[in-house]
């Protein structure tokens, strides 16, 4: 065995996946080559340390938001699956053709049918049974699209990219205001997000929950620990804006510390003013 | 188990390569060039420097280049706090420079030096960018059409030449960025605690925007439309009374549509310029 050899198989040969006959050859060259042995020293050592590194655990919160992915997404498929089968029969194998086509075909008929449906709209006017009939089909669509767009919601708001959490906060807005999953999810960015520029866009978007309690309370949990002045500036104007006299010790503390930077401390001040 | 092990093996590999490159290389400059083995799928790139700057010049597709530069001559004999201190602890600046790829996603790390280390990056133009400084420098990227993410804990940020989105903090800094171009499905965000931030937009902006400086001034070359609540603004209960005082704007530039804009100071002043 060479000496590049020895160093590709140095991590399989530590961690017990070096086949037996390679084994062999590789300690054979140790006992010849000096350098090798050193090489091998080093790792056997590092390699130690590194298993005594303590295994990183996932945070309750991740694993709050991860619930709410998967509730959110087996919802959607409890929906898909009661529409599919209403569907079965006729138009379960109508569905099968569907698929198999070609996307262009597809986009074609569905393009020839919408202009047909305009057609036949425009000639014969709903009445009575149909009427409601379509007011079902509406409300039927305006909840697939609600489930849609919370789904989209809670899934931008967990990925890796600042860009993306951010524009997860901006679908926010699309998302009922009685909501309380994508609720919980702006909340957990709030207090949880590591980039500033995703947890101020947070707090504009919390304002639509102004007169839910949890948002308050989660609002002024942050604001007792938050490090940034750009969110605490923001989280202190909103409690004054909502005339929040439960924020008066948290702001009250505030005061009183030098470490909070000066122009927040003013503002501070002025809110107290205004609070008390 | 088998995880644990994947690991072990990742980073001990990382480390060994370290040491065998800075055995080669001692005193001299990092540098090291990849050749892309992926030009299809879009390239992802994460620098973090502890103490240095990070600059980012954009260039052809095929190939990575990876500076690193000791800003004092002392600094080869620097003193290194790994943050597993495997295989050393008294090393010259850049032996502390590490290069990880998995699935086209490029980690480069410069781990903390006693004096700065600065790096330097010519990337593909089209590399989604995580760039993130902590002290003794900013970050600077230069001719990039790609998501750019830029956070500095002291440093200045600055950003030319643009043509897609940015998000982007900083502690105690400028802001400056320069697009030629912006995505319209993208939002983009830029906070700095204490420092002026200035953005240079194509004249036919369009974007929703919302800026806002405590003590510092907000001057816009831009038409603004004030919208007269903030976005969401849907419960009644909310605006019990009035904001605190500080220079906010909220409104469309430019009619209809466009990204959100989030622009935030404390102290600093906001300048939106048109590109001439």
């Amino acid at each position: 065995m060479k000496c590049s050899q020895v160093e590709s198989a140095t991590f399989d040969f530590l961690s017990g996946n070096l086949p037996g006959p390679a084994v062999e050859e590789l300690e054979a060259h140790l006992q010849e080559c000096a350098a090798c042995r050193e090489t091998m020293s080093t790792a056997r050592e590092m390699w130690h340390r590194l298993g005594e590194l303590p295994e990183s655990q996932p945070s309750p919160a991740l694993r709050g938001r991860v619930d709410a992915i998967i509730e959110a997404y087996r919802q959607g498929l409890a929906h898909a699956g009661q529409n599919a089968g209403r569907g079965m029969g006729w138009g379960g194998s109508w569905l099968a053709i569907w698929r198999s086509w070609h996307p262009a075909w597809q986009w074609g008929l569905q393009a020839a049918l919408l202009v047909l449906a305009f057609i036949v709209g425009g000639v014969f006017q709903p009445v009575g049974f149909f009427k409601t009939r379509n007011s079902e089909a509406l409300t039927e669509l305006r909840s697939q699209v609600g489930d849609l767009r919370q789904l989209v919601t809670l899934t931008l708001l967990q990925q890796p990219s600042a860009n993306e959490r951010l524009e997860g906060v901006g679908y926010s807005y699309l998302v009922s205001a009685q909501d309380k999953k994508v609720l919980a999810a702006l909340l957990q960015a709030l207090e949880t997000d590591p980039n500033v520029n995703v947890r101020v866009a947070a707090v504009g978007a919390l304002r639509q929950y102004a007169s839910d309690s949890t948002v308050r309370q989660g609002m002024l949990r942050t604001l007792a620990k938050e490090a940034s002045p750009l969110v605490q500036i923001e989280l202190i104007d909103l409690m004054v804006q909502w005339g929040e006299k439960s924020s008066i010790p948290v702001l009250e503390k505030m005061r009183n510390n030098e470490e909070v930077d000066p122009t927040v401390r003013r503002q501070v001040e002025e809110g107290l003013r205004r609070l008390i | 188990m088998i995880n644990s092990s994947c690991c072990r093996w990742i980073v001990g590999v990382l480390l060994l390569w370290q040491t065998d490159m800075a055995r080669c290389q001692d005193a001299a400059p990092f540098r090291k060039v990849i050749a892309m083995h992926d030009t299809v799928r879009p390239v992802f790139l994460r620098a973090n420097v502890v103490n240095g700057d990070i600059r980012v010049i954009g260039g052809e597709p095929h190939e990575m280049v990876i500076e690193a530069f000791p800003r004092e001559k002392s600094a080869t004999e620097a003193k290194t706090t790994l943050a597993i201190e495997a295989t050393a602890s008294e090393t010259n600046a850049t032996k502390s420079v590490t290069i990880r790829e998995e699935e086209n996603r490029y980690y480069i790390n410069v781990l903390p030096t006693v004096s700065p280390v600065d790096l330097v990056i010519h990337a593909p133009r089209t590399a989604n960018l995580k760039l993130h400084t902590r002290a003794n420098g900013g970050i600077s990227v230069e001719k990039m059409a790609s998501e750019i993410e830029a956070e500095s804990f002291n440093g200045n940020i600055n950003i030319d030449q643009a043509s897609d989105t940015v998000v982007a903090h900083t502690g105690n800094g400028r802001i400056d960025v320069s697009f030629n171009a912006i995505r319209t499905d993208k939002p983009m965000s830029f906070t700095t605690v204490n420092g002026d931030v200035k953005l240079v937009f194509p004249p036919n902006l369009k974007a929703r925007a919302r800026m806002d400086s405590v003590t510092g001034l907000v001057v816009s070359e831009f038409e603004i439309r004030k919208l007269s609540k903030p976005r969401g603004n849907r419960e009644a209960g909310e605006g019990k009374t009035a904001s605190l005082s500080s220079k906010k704007v909220n409104g469309q530039i430019g009619g209809d549509g466009g990204p959100d804009l989030l622009v935030k100071s404390l102290t600093g002043s906001i300048h939106l310029q048109k590109k001439k």
